[in-house]
């Protein structure tokens, strides 16, 4: 009924049914509910396949994917957009209304009034009250009884004109017939806008519907569409075409306006104009209860007609139909199922068995080699019987041609097999699948960047598609010379990829978000790999497996002489050992050793039977578990200048700060919440401290904390001022005040002069021996003395 | 007293490192090869500390035990030596090639600077100031032999008597290489701790 969230492969396409095929593929389209843009949904990929039309947004195709049964739609074409119109939900026959350009099929009813009856099919019309306007002499000529211009073309032949006998030209004639069906549609009051860009339409003739939906199509997409499309008012006097806002004609002066056009809808017309993104809905309506009327897709880089076509294509098609429905039973075949290795094969069989006599040695094999021909004269006869049919079985043609073509291979060897076998394949190329270019609208560069990224999906899929393996059986990495010849020989000799267009597929990954990544090794080799799989994760398997080596002696008999320590240090392992362990490629196994080398987890022994990687023992390991963790820390990407921060001023401030925090806030005053609970203003408290003779202000804050005279030595802005004893003798001069700025009492000046005097003296005396011997126990000799060798370790380390 | 076992012949215990495999092999890694630059330049150092060894032929030396571990089958090569050599002089300034075409290199365990404070320590300590000594009487003589058997004394003591004690570092410079004393001796004169007068074969030095 309405818009429907779809499942997404590994390549984010839409995951088709069983029996669904892919149509066609367009990119830069956006979607439509009703009138409304749908937010979210602008940008994005068109699907269509043979039971849906999809839609999958660019940005976040998970989230923002969404997909229309074709069952629940007829639908109607407008300028550049495709609408379609849900049918209501109890259907009683199949709605499908393609009133497009063909004028003389009667345009069914819009499916906003869903209960009202509908229409009776549309029946051919005798156009002969149609006339058209010979252009040379204005004479009115009739239109041919035998012209229908659902199929007319430039090959149709046309009388001339009964005064002149010039003969008109094509887009004449059409234009005539189809503004004569117009004109009768109109008394039925529900006609839709048929594409005003190829037709033209009288407005004065078309109903207020079909005005609205004219407008709304225009405007909402874009001003210039909306004045190509509706550009030609035609005058009821003298056909020239005006200027839609003109209110009368420029040749004749007739009044353009008819009563049937209100004023307002001229004015809006022209409020659309001037800003063109078209009003947005505000949800993704893709509930089911949401009744929207109909849903279209915006094509914002061409392709629409294309989309078109083979929507229209799907919907006489109807394999939907197909999808619940019983097989079709076929009584005249007798089906062995080798012969075609496609989808029916299974129900088929399990029909056709019982009504085979069983007749059983070489007769048997004779029997059973006439019924295979008879078979496939059938297959052949009944695909070739019309078009469409031979699109509805042309998976079991391929087959066939398939298994032509491995006969041939297997069997004949003689002077025809040759050119039999290219014939084969030539016709198999022409006959077979729809490939992926011909999905693709027009040519150009846009198409070719379309085709990639489709390419790139593909690719995607092929190599995550579980049941494949591809990348599995591979060990989870695979050089792209692989893949490619993997991938084509998986294509079977159909629709083959040039290495060109697959390495920039293969760049394409990145961009499009696809759970597949390309890698460049330094050599140059190009791999193929899970996005999830990093060097990190590469490095840790490799550093798990060596590890698992230490104990186990493993098939590494060398000579016995060479004896290390084994149990330290395990033992070395070749590209191929690896190879063999992880099931990669050689090439690709050396590539990971030398990476794994590069990031310094590995080093290289060369000695006479090749080059054997070992653990790093040499980097010493005793820094490697706190300079690991630092690294670890302070290289994840959230951290800000991840990689440059300095890994040991980070672990010296940490604890520092904490420390200073604790000293701080045990001192606090009413004022002082300014600078102490801000740790930016703690670098200069920490400087000050160590200057004073501290090791660190943890150290000084123990000192605050225990000592009697500690608590209030004069300081400015919580750094402790230097004692000046010149001021004890000039009393006269205005004294250290005690703590803070205020001014206070004689005596007090005196008191905190002596405890300044007195804080200081106990600071230095314990402390300046210790800090001038370097990092040792101080006073407290608890964690801080830990943090503080930690990091001289640390620093020792560098 | 049967002859004193000369430090040539002790067994040198090697470290850890030298049985890893990969140690042997020039690593391309920058970081891995700085670490095995550096613990090269420990193990040369030791080793010929311990050997007593001022001048490294490299070429004859390359078929050693110091670069070639038997047991491993694995050997240093000439140019990774010469490498590590260059490294050693650039660095830490503990190496100086001897001749130009780097095949002999003086391995500095104690550099020129350090063994002129070593001798004038022991021109202090002996009371040989003001007394004149030519160079041979100063590496080779019956002082500094007799020296040479209170070193090994040291020795036994093991890596203390050898490293800390005064004692021990006197008698350091017995069998020292004439190069390298010309170079010490220098330093002293530049100190005016001493003064070197005499022609190339007869050189005799005076201290202060």
């Amino acid at each position: 009924m309405s818009l429907q969230r779809i499942d997404l492969t590994t390549a984010l396409r839409p995951s088709l049914l069983p029996d669904e095929t892919l149509l066609f593929v367009q990119d830069a389209v956006g979607l439509y509910e009703g009138k409304y843009k749908i937010p979210n949904c602008q940008n994005g990929h068109a699907y269509l396949t043979s039971h849906r039309a999809c839609y999958v947004d660019n940005e976040e195709p998970r989230k923002n994917s969404v997909a229309v049964a074709l069952r629940d739609a007829g639908f109607l074409k407008s300028s550049p957009k495709v609408t379609l119109h849900f049918k209501p939900s109890r259907r009683s026959s199949v709605l499908l209304s393609i009133p497009s350009r063909s004028g003389t099929s009667s345009p069914l009813p819009r499916t906003s009034t869903p209960v009202s009856p509908l229409p009776p099919p549309p029946a051919s019309q005798p156009a002969s009250a149609a006339t058209w306007i010979c252009p040379i002499c204005s004479f009115s000529n009739p239109v041919p009884s035998n012209f229908d211009p659902a199929f007319a073309n430039a090959n149709t032949p046309l009388p001339p004109c009964l005064a002149c006998g010039i003969k008109p030209p094509l887009a004449h004639v059409l234009k005539a017939a189809i503004s004569n069906a117009a004109g009768r549609s109109a008394s039925i009051a529900t006609s839709q806008p048929a594409q005003p860009k190829s037709t033209p339409l009288e407005p004065y003739a078309q109903s207020d519907t079909d005005r609205n939906g004219n407008i709304d199509g225009g405007s909402v997409s874009d001003p210039a569409l909306y004045f190509s499309a509706e550009a030609t008012f035609h005058c009821p006097r003298c056909t020239f075409a005006n200027h839609p806002s003109l209110l009368s004609c420029e040749m004749c002066g007739a009044s353009l306006v008819s009563s049937s056009v209100p004023a307002h809808l001229l004015a809006a017309a022209e409020l659309h104009r001037s800003e063109s993104p078209g009003p947005s809905l505000n949800t993704l309506g893709v509930n089911g209860n949401d009744t929207a009327e109909s849903v279209k897709f915006s094509f914002r880089a061409g392709g629409e007609k294309a989309f078109y076509e083979r929507l229209k294509g799907a919907m006489v098609q109807r394999k939907w139909l197909l999808q619940n429905a019983p097989p079709i039973p076929k009584p005249n075949r007798l089906t062995p199922s080798d012969v075609i290795a496609s989808e029916g094969a299974s129900s088929e069989e399990s029909q056709g068995t019982p009504e085979r006599k069983k007749v059983i040695g070489i007769a048997g094999l004779e029997r059973r080699g006439v019924d295979m021909r008879k078979n496939n004269e059938l297959v052949i006869g009944n695909a070739f019987e019309d078009l469409e049919a031979l699109m509805g079985s042309a998976k079991e043609i391929v087959a066939l041609a398939e298994s032509f073509a491995s006969k041939l291979n297997t069997t004949t060897g003689g002077a025809g097999g040759v050119e039999a076998n290219t014939l084969l394949s030539e016709s198999a190329t022409a006959l077979g699948l729809v490939t992926t270019k011909d999905m693709l609208a027009g040519t150009g560069s846009a198409s070719e960047s379309l085709y990639l990224s489709e390419l790139a999906r593909n690719l995607a899929e092929f190599l995550t598609d579980d049941a494949q393996g591809v990348l599995k059986r591979e060990g989870g990495i695979m050089s792209l010379v692989d893949l490619w010849a993997v991938f084509n020989r998986a294509r079977g000799g159909v629709e083959l990829v040039s290495p060109m267009d697959f390495e920039k597929a293969a760049g394409l990954w990145e961009k499009l978000k696809l759970p597949v990544r390309l890698r460049r090794f330094r050599s140059g080799l190009l791999v193929v790999q899970g996005r999830e799989r990093t060097d990190e994760k590469t490095i840790a398997s490799l550093l798990d497996w060596l590890k698992g080596l230490h104990s186990a002696p493993g098939g590494y008999v060398e000579n016995l002489d060479s004896h290390w320590e084994m149990e330290l240090y395990g033992r070395g392992v070749t590209a191929q050992e690896t190879a063999e362990n992880f099931g990669w490629s050689v090439g690709v196994a050396s590539e990971e050793l030398e990476m794994a080398e590069e990031r310094g987890a590995l080093c290289r022994d060369e000695g006479v039977e090749g080059v054997r990687f070992w653990e790093n023992w040499i980097v010493n390991q005793d820094d490697l578990p706190i300079r690991f963790f630092l690294i670890l820390v302070f290289t994840t990407p959230p951290t800000p200048n991840a990689g440059k921060t300095l890994t040991t001023l980070a672990a010296q401030l940490i604890p520092q700060s904490l420390a200073t925090f604790l000293a701080l806030s045990l001192h606090a005053t009413l004022p002082a919440r300014l600078y102490k609970s801000s740790p930016h203003r703690w670098n200069g408290v920490l400087t000050t401290c160590i200057a004073a003779g501290h090791a660190n202000c943890a150290t000084s804050a123990l000192l605050m904390c225990f000592s009697l005279i500690g608590n209030t030595g004069a300081s400015m802005a919580g750094r402790l001022n230097d004692a000046k004893i010149v001021m004890e003798s000039r009393a006269a001069k205005r004294a250290y005040v005690g703590k803070g700025t205020a001014r206070a009492g004689m005596v007090a000046k005196r008191r905190a002069k002596v405890r300044s005097l007195n804080r200081q003296s106990a600071m230095f005396v314990p402390d300046v021996k210790k800090n001038f011997e370097g990092p040792a126990v101080t006073v407290c000799g608890g964690w801080e003395w830990t943090v503080e060798e930690k990091v001289s370790r640390v620093l020792a380390a560098r | 007293m049967t002859a004193p076992l000369s430090p040539a012949d002790q067994p040198f215990t090697f470290p850890r490192e030298y049985h890893f495999p990969p140690f042997f092999t020039r690593q391309r890694n920058a970081i891995t090869y700085t670490a095995q630059c550096q613990k090269w330049s420990k193990l040369i150092l030791d080793y010929c500390r311990a050997k007593r060894i001022w001048r490294l032929p490299l070429v004859d030396a390359i078929d050693g035990e110091l670069f070639w571990n038997k047991s491993l089958n694995r050997r240093l090569s000439l140019a990774d030596a010469r490498e590590i050599i260059d490294v050693m002089k650039a660095k830490e300034g503990r190496a100086e090639w001897a001749s130009k075409d780097k095949n002999v290199a003086l391995v500095y365990w104690r550099n020129p600077e350090e063994w002129a404070t070593v001798i004038g320590d022991w021109v202090e300590e002996t009371a040989q100031r003001g007394t004149v000594l030519t160079l041979y009487e100063l590496t080779e003589g019956d002082l500094s032999a007799s020296q040479g058997m209170c070193w090994l004394f040291f020795n036994f003591l093991g890596d203390f008597g050898r490293r800390v004690g005064t004692d021990g570092s006197v008698v350091e410079f017995h069998g020292m290489d004439a190069e390298v004393l010309q170079k010490s001796l220098n330093v002293l004169v530049k100190r005016g701790k001493a003064q070197v007068f005499g022609n190339e074969d007869q050189q005799g030095v005076k201290f202060f």
